[in-house]
């Protein structure tokens, strides 16, 4: 096994290792609620929860105030104008 | 015989083949003969251990592959024939091939989508991890510690995870090429033969 390869699994175990223990001091802080793992961006009504807290003012937010400002997509039929 | 007269036999009796093919077999056992003449043998003992024309002539058609050793024997009946054939045989012959393309094409593409599916794994996993970074970004912004904290965890963790896969998929990519090649060779067999295949004239010297 090259040394680069080595250096690349090592990264690779490393982030999996930090991941797993941020992941557990984040989960024990929260007082073991799995609702810190939870993300919802509901898009009808620009409802987000992040980690089981609603957030009101979601302007100020990057990357989730995109995707509340998506909006809803218009599913419903196309009224026919010349139906009775 | 002379070693003019058993190869001009031989040219006759392998003119079913392309003229490169005819002169590439000719040289090939003038070179034997020589070798045995160089090693002490009189020229009618050098060609006797070459055996008959026809023996020759059908050790170099028994090394071809199946379709072109199949053209070859009917040519060498005549001509004529082999487009009757051709032509007559065409509503099964056509189909066939297109099936036999198909199949071939078909195996060689789920071959390397194996390998696709492989690395959109591990891009859909590294895509995911940066996704949650970001919100664990958003997390610190709105005062959410405990979610920031799970959110950068389970990114850091996909992310790794996805270099994994990324290794995984690395690798399963070099096994699939060495397969594919492997499948492509295969596929075109009854075809073609690659020129370190070519074995036939000297198993049958050898002989």
């Amino acid at each position: 096994m090259t040394s680069a390869k080595k250096i690349y699994l090592a990264v690779a175990g490393g982030l999996v290792a930090a991941g797993v223990v941020l992941a557990g001091i984040g989960f024990i802080a929260s007082g073991f609620d799995p609702a810190v793992f939870t993300t919802q961006v509901d898009t009808r009504d620009s409802a987000i929860v992040l980690g089981g807290v609603e957030v009101d003012e979601h302007e100020n937010i990057p990357f989730i105030s995109q995707l509340a400002n998506l909006g809803e997509i218009d599913t419903s039929d196309v009224a026919d104008p010349a139906a009775p | 015989m002379t070693r003019d007269e058993f190869l001009g036999r031989l040219g006759e009796l392998l003119a079913c083949l392309p003229a490169e093919q005819v002169e590439e077999t000719k040289a090939f056992y003038a070179e034997a003969i020589a070798d045995r003449m160089e090693d002490g043998m009189s020229e009618e003992e050098a060609v006797a251990a070459m055996g008959t024309p026809g023996e020759v002539a059908e050790a170099t058609l028994d090394d071809l592959p199946a379709v072109p050793r199949a053209i070859a024997r009917t040519r060498r009946r005549s001509t004529a024939l082999l487009w009757v054939l051709a032509i007559v045989g065409s509503p099964v012959w056509v189909p066939l091939l297109a099936a036999f393309a198909a199949v071939a094409v078909t195996v060689y593409i789920c071959i390397w989508v194996l390998a696709l599916c492989v690395w959109i794994v591990a891009v859909a996993l590294g895509g995911v991890g940066v996704v949650e970074l970001l919100l664990a970004v958003s997390g610190v912004i709105i005062g959410h510690f405990p979610y920031a904290l799970a959110s950068a965890g389970v990114g850091l963790g996909l992310v790794g995870v996805a270099l994994f896969v990324g290794a995984g998929a690395w690798a399963a990519s070099k096994q699939i090429a060495r397969l594919s090649a492997l499948w492509a060779r295969k596929a075109a067999s009854p075809f073609w033969k690659g020129k370190g295949e070519k074995g036939g004239a000297a198993a049958h010297l050898a002989a």
